[in-house]
Order: C-alpha cells, then sequence, then structure tokens
C-alpha cells in the first residue's frame, strides 16, 4: 500500500471532524500524532512553528481579517441594516412584493459589509422574517429569500473569505475582489429578476405591506437617503481604494473599521458595554480562522511529507495524458461542494486549496494563463461553496435561518423555499464556467493584465 | 478540586480577553501608517535613551512591526480564549444528537489525543524558536523594532496556556464525569 498514512491521515481527519471536536486542534492534533506514528523526522514538526511564524502571525496582509470582521461588527451593532429595512420598507412596500426586494437589497448590501455569512442570515432573520411572516408572505419563499442573500456575503467583497484566498493562493486581493463583482452582482440580480417574476406571475405569494408600515413617499426617500448614504460610501470607498490600488487591503480595513466605528458612534445607539463586546468577538473570530489555518498548516506539513499531495493528484487522475481539463474540475468542484455541506469556508480554503490550487494552474484551459486560471478558479470556488451552504439536508444557511425562525415554520419549509434559489446559484456558476470572462474581465480591465 | 481547576481554566483565558484592545490601537495604528506615508513622514518619534522592543525611535517601518506584532498576540492568545469559550469551528450536526456525557467524554478524548500532543510539541519548538532569536538579538534589519524574541515569544506562551487550559479542562471534565456518575448537570463545557 502506497498509501497507507495519508489514507489513514484522512479517515483520522473525517472522524476527528465529525466528532464534534475543534477542527482546528484536530488538524494540528492529528499531525503530531502521524509525525510521531509514520516515524517522520522530528525537524518536520519545527518547521511547523517557523511556518506558523512567517506565514501567519506576521503576515501582515492577513491583519485586514480582524479590521474587517471589527468593521461588520461595527456596522452591524450601529443599527444601520434596521433604519435601511424600514426605510426601504417604507418606500417599496406598498407594491406587491416590495417587502422582498428591499430585504434583497439589504442582503446584498450587508453581505459587502460583513462578509461573515452566519451573522448576515441570522440579522436578516431576526429583522425580517417576522415582518414578511406577518403580512402573509410565502414562508418558503421568506426563508428562501433571507438565506440566499445572507450567504452572498463570502462573495461579494469585501469578503473575509477572498482576503485570505488571496493569501493562500497567492493572488492579489485587489484582483479577487475585482473579479468577484461581477459574479456577486450577477447572482444578486438572478435573485430580485426572480422576485420580480413571483410579483408579476404569483403576487399572492408576496402581498404589499400592511398599510400601518407605510411611509409618505417623500419621507421615505429622505430617510433612505440618509440612512443608504453613510454605508453605501463607506463600502465604496473600501473598495473602490483597494481594486483602485490606491491602498492594500489592510489600510483599507483599518479606514474602514474607522469609518464604521464613528458612524456607531453618530447613530448614538452604541453602549460602552457593546464595544467590549464587539472587540471580544473580533478577537474570538479572527483567532477562530487563524488557528483552522495554524492546524492546516501544521496537517498538511506532514500530510505532504506522507505522500498525500501526490495520492491526491493521481486519484484526480491529472499525470495521465489526455484527462479532459474539465472533467478535473468537475470532479474538484463536485468536491468541494459535497465538503461545502459540512465544513465552513475556513476550513475548505485552507485543507483543500493548497492541495488543489496547483493541480488547477497547471491543467490547460485554451489560452488561459496560469493566473488567470487561478483567479477564475477562486472565483469558480467561491461561488461554488455559496451554493453548497444553501443546498439542503446541509446547509449551513438553513441552520442559522431555522435557528431563528418561528417553530412553526418547519425544516421542510426551508428546504422547499431554497431550491429555486439554489437553480439560481446553479445557473450562475454554470455561466462562470462557460464564461471565464465574468471573472476576468473586470480585473483585466482595471489592471491591464 | 473543580475550583481550583476551573481557576486555572480562566486564568488561561483571561490573556485572550484582554487582547481585544489590540484591535482598537491595530486600527489606529495603520491608519496613522497610512496618513504617515502621505505626509511624507518616515520617523514619528525619537528619543535618547534606550527602550526594549522600540530601540529610539518609532519609524514607519517600526509602525507597520508594531502591527503585526498585535495581530499575532491577538491570534495566539485570542485562540487560548476560544477554546474556553468554546467558539472554535466544529461540526456538530452528528454531535447535535449525542448525549451531554457523551460529548464530554468527546471533549476529553479530543483533549488528551489532538491537543496536549499538539500543545506539548509546539510549546518545545516554538520554546527553542524564541531562544534562537534572543541569543542572536534578533531584530528588524530595515529600521522596525527591535527585539524580535518578544513576539516569538508569544507563541510558546499561546501554546503553552493553550496546553495548560486543555489539561486543567480534561481533568475538571473527568473529575466532574466521575462524582456524577455521568448525570451531567451543567450544560456548558467551558467553565
Amino acid at each position: 500500500m502506497d498509501y497507507f498514512w495519508p489514507l489513514l491521515m484522512c479517515v483520522a481527519l473525517l472522524l476527528g471532524i465529525f466528532s464534534g471536536y475543534p477542527v482546528a486542534i484536530a488538524l494540528a492534533g492529528i499531525g503530531v500524532i502521524f509525525a510521531f506514528a509514520a516515524d517522520v523526522p522530528i525537524i518536520f514538526l519545527s518547521t511547523g512553528v517557523s511556518r506558523t511564524f512567517s506565514g501567519i502571525l506576521s503576515n501582515w496582509l492577513l491583519i485586514a481579517v480582524p479590521l474587517f470582521v471589527f468593521m461588520g461588527l461595527m456596522l452591524e451593532k450601529s443599527g444601520i441594516a434596521e433604519r435601511l429595512l424600514r426605510s426601504l420598507a417604507g418606500l417599496l412596500g406598498p407594491l406587491p412584493g416590495g417587502y422582498a426586494f428591499a430585504v434583497a437589497i439589504i442582503g446584498i448590501v450587508m453581505a459587502a459589509s460583513t462578509g461573515i455569512i452566519g451573522a448576515s442570515v441570522v440579522l436578516m432573520g431576526v429583522l425580517a422574517l417576522p415582518v414578511m411572516l406577518e403580512s402573509r408572505y410565502d414562508p418558503k419563499l421568506a426563508t428562501g429569500i433571507i438565506a440566499s442573500t445572507g450567504t452572498l456575503g463570502i462573495l461579494i467583497p469585501p469578503s473575509i473569505m477572498l482576503v485570505v484566498l488571496g493569501d493562500t493562493m497567492r493572488i492579489s486581493v485587489g484582483d479577487l475582489f475585482a473579479g468577484a463583482m461581477i459574479p456577486g452582482l450577477m447572482l444578486g440580480g438572478l435573485y430580485i429578476v426572480y422576485l420580480v417574476f413571483l410579483a408579476i406571475f404569483r403576487p399572492e405569494t408576496m402581498p404589499p405591506l400592511p398599510a400601518r408600515d407605510r411611509l409618505p413617499l417623500g419621507q421615505a426617500a429622505t430617510r433612505l437617503a440618509r440612512d443608504l448614504m453613510a454605508p453605501m460610501i463607506l463600502i465604496l470607498v473600501v473598495l473602490g481604494s483597494i481594486i483602485a490600488g490606491i491602498a492594500t487591503p489592510t489600510e483599507a480595513a483599518a479606514l474602514g473599521a474607522l469609518g464604521a466605528f464613528l458612524l456607531a458612534l453618530a447613530s448614538r445607539q452604541l453602549t460602552w458595554k457593546q464595544f467590549l463586546s464587539v472587540l471580544n468577538e473580533t478577537t474570538r473570530t479572527t483567532a477562530m480562522i487563524m488557528f483552522v489555518m495554524i492546524g492546516a498548516t501544521i496537517f498538511s506539513v506532514i500530510f505532504r511529507k506522507l505522500g498525500g499531495d501526490v495520492m491526491i493528484a493521481n486519484a484526480l487522475g491529472v499525470d495521465e495524458a489526455g484527462t479532459n481539463p474539465y472533467w478535473v474540475m468537475f470532479v474538484i468542484m463536485a468536491f468541494v461542494f459535497v465538503l461545502g455541506m459540512f465544513l465552513d469556508w475556513v476550513e475548505i480554503t485552507f485543507i483543500v486549496m493548497p492541495i488543489i490550487a496547483p493541480i488547477m494552474a497547471g491543467l490547460d484551459f485554451g489560452g488561459l494563463s496560469k493566473e488567470q486560471i487561478l483567479l477564475w478558479f477562486a472565483i469558480l470556488f467561491a461561488v461554488n461553496l455559496q451554493t453548497s451552504f444553501l443546498t439542503p439536508p446541509f446547509g449551513y444557511a438553513l441552520f442559522y435561518i431555522r435557528g431563528v425562525a418561528p417553530a412553526e415554520i418547519g425544516t421542510k419549509i426551508i428546504y422547499k423555499g431554497i431550491v429555486p434559489f439554489v437553480i439560481i446559484q446553479l445557473i450562475a456558476l454554470l455561466l462562470c464556467i462557460m464564461f471565464p470572462q465574468l471573472a476576468l474581465w473586470l480585473p483585466e480591465q482595471l489592471f491591464g493584465k | 478540586m473543580i475550583a481550583l481547576l476551573k481557576r486555572i481554566e480562566e486564568g488561561c483565558a483571561w490573556f485572550g480577553r484582554a487582547v481585544g484592545w489590540a484591535t482598537p490601537i491595530l486600527v489606529i495604528s495603520v491608519c496613522l501608517s497610512v496618513l504617515m506615508v502621505h505626509l511624507r513622514i518616515n520617523t514619528l518619534f525619537e528619543w535618547d535613551f534606550t527602550v526594549p522592543l522600540f530601540g529610539h525611535k518609532i519609524t514607519m517601518n517600526g509602525l507597520t512591526d508594531l502591527q503585526w506584532h498585535l495581530f499575532a498576540v491577538m491570534v495566539m492568545l485570542g485562540g487560548v480564549y476560544a477554546l474556553h469559550t468554546d467558539s472554535h469551528v466544529s461540526v456538530d450536526f452528528i454531535a447535535s444528537n449525542f448525549t451531554e456525557r457523551t460529548r464530554r467524554i468527546i471533549v476529553i478524548l479530543g483533549d488528551i489525543i489532538f491537543l496536549l500532543p499538539f500543545a506539548a510539541v509546539m510549546t518545545w519548538f516554538a520554546w527553542k524558536f524564541m531562544a534562537s532569536a534572543y541569543l542572536s538579538h534578533e531584530g528588524s534589519s530595515y529600521d522596525g523594532l527591535a527585539d524580535r524574541w518578544i513576539v516569538k515569544a508569544v507563541m510558546p506562551l499561546g501554546f503553552g496556556l493553550l496546553g495548560l487550559l486543555g489539561l486543567a479542562r480534561t481533568l475538571r471534565l473527568i473529575v466532574q464525569l466521575i462524582l456524577t456518575r455521568g448525570a451531567v448537570a451543567e450544560k456548558k463545557i467551558g467553565a
């Protein structure tokens, strides 16, 4: 058996992960145990320490992660989402499906600002779901729209996942942000098209809001302008400066964090206690992401030493001449999709990406350069994971929405409601596969690559 | 006994609670560097005596170094805190069907099989890593912060605290399991 140790490592990893024990520690622990069990020279474990230091702790780019987390939490605590929803609903509420549009639009804006799927799904679930159910929306549609717009956060920049992905795959974060813009907005657009379609052909699924929640048109418009302006400017400045290459992601994130803090102060809703809890949560979220990275570093040092990377490449049939590159990609994407049902993006990015990115880069997709393939693949990866988070029975976003929905909304309703959105996701994914330019065009225009 | 172990766990996690303050300092410091770049200032402060870590001035590169130093502290000590508060990512769609007792046994096994060997090995190597930086007086070679061993010390500290926390937690869970004969009253795993 050539691949005895790496196979055993995979089995141990599956057991460790599904036991419910913290994934980061399980990864690192398995690395250490197998180093001893398979008699790997002890020096390989000490590279775990030096790589943790040079690749993670002293990595200036990754500082953007706590800064973006802080920014998102600050925007959330400043109550911007609530106010936006109220004024948008005031404006669109009288129309059939108006509230659903409001939820979709805010979902997209919030996705851009927080970049954490759990946070935006839960927030919208708490804010918007009761209102939608009260005005007799079809519960399937209500939960579906919240779950799907909430998960856009991993795709629409400034997404934390894209920062981390850029670091792992050695692609510039500016390129990734620019590349994700069109697919992200396209998805948001497709959701809205679907809502328009429903509003026209099946208006009974999304009735107008009751009259008491309506605002006079003029008042609603001014409120909207005031509430939407500040966060939109903040997000555009942060994104714009990264994409235009004026600021590094870390610098832009720090300015965004400062701006979000000032907005929260200005809203007069920020208490000292909330501020402390934001600091606390920022530390925990950052450490949680980075510890998976540390664990994956130690795991993969030993996994590679024992031949695991060769095993994976062989399993994908990369070395055989005449392997269709699209077949390899399909297998990888299917694999990532299945993983996405059980694992969060953090683990998948750190465990799987370092192994499959070089394989993808080595394939021939009719004239695309290595850099282009990696960038394209990173975007496909993000859209794919997002789809996977929405797919029953294990989609992450569905668990979150289940957690905040009232008890009479059964799991079955949530599962049924998400189906049209999963289909939209698959269409978008297919489009991105067929037309790599969807991801590559904007970075090319901006950076002339 | 249980109270003592809980005190140890709290103590290990305290550091992580404190490093929450790294975030605002980080925000200010990065904003300050952006400002310095645009105003073309290189040296922010200078003084005559030598301060550990900073030497005798704060430069642009010193500020950049300070930022990742803060980040390193935040990750390592925050990781210990996250273990304490049970906020590390875990996959619980199977585990949520387990009884409280089974879940605690898994934590004990995981601590013994995964956490303790990992923390011990990493603490040991991280200690040597730091010691070699200390002995060679490693510092920034581009006018940044001096005394690189200080930031490297956060690794043995973090991994060490992680191990200590794991040890105290495992002992406490085992004692509790024996005392209660498996009938667990408390739901929370962390102290």
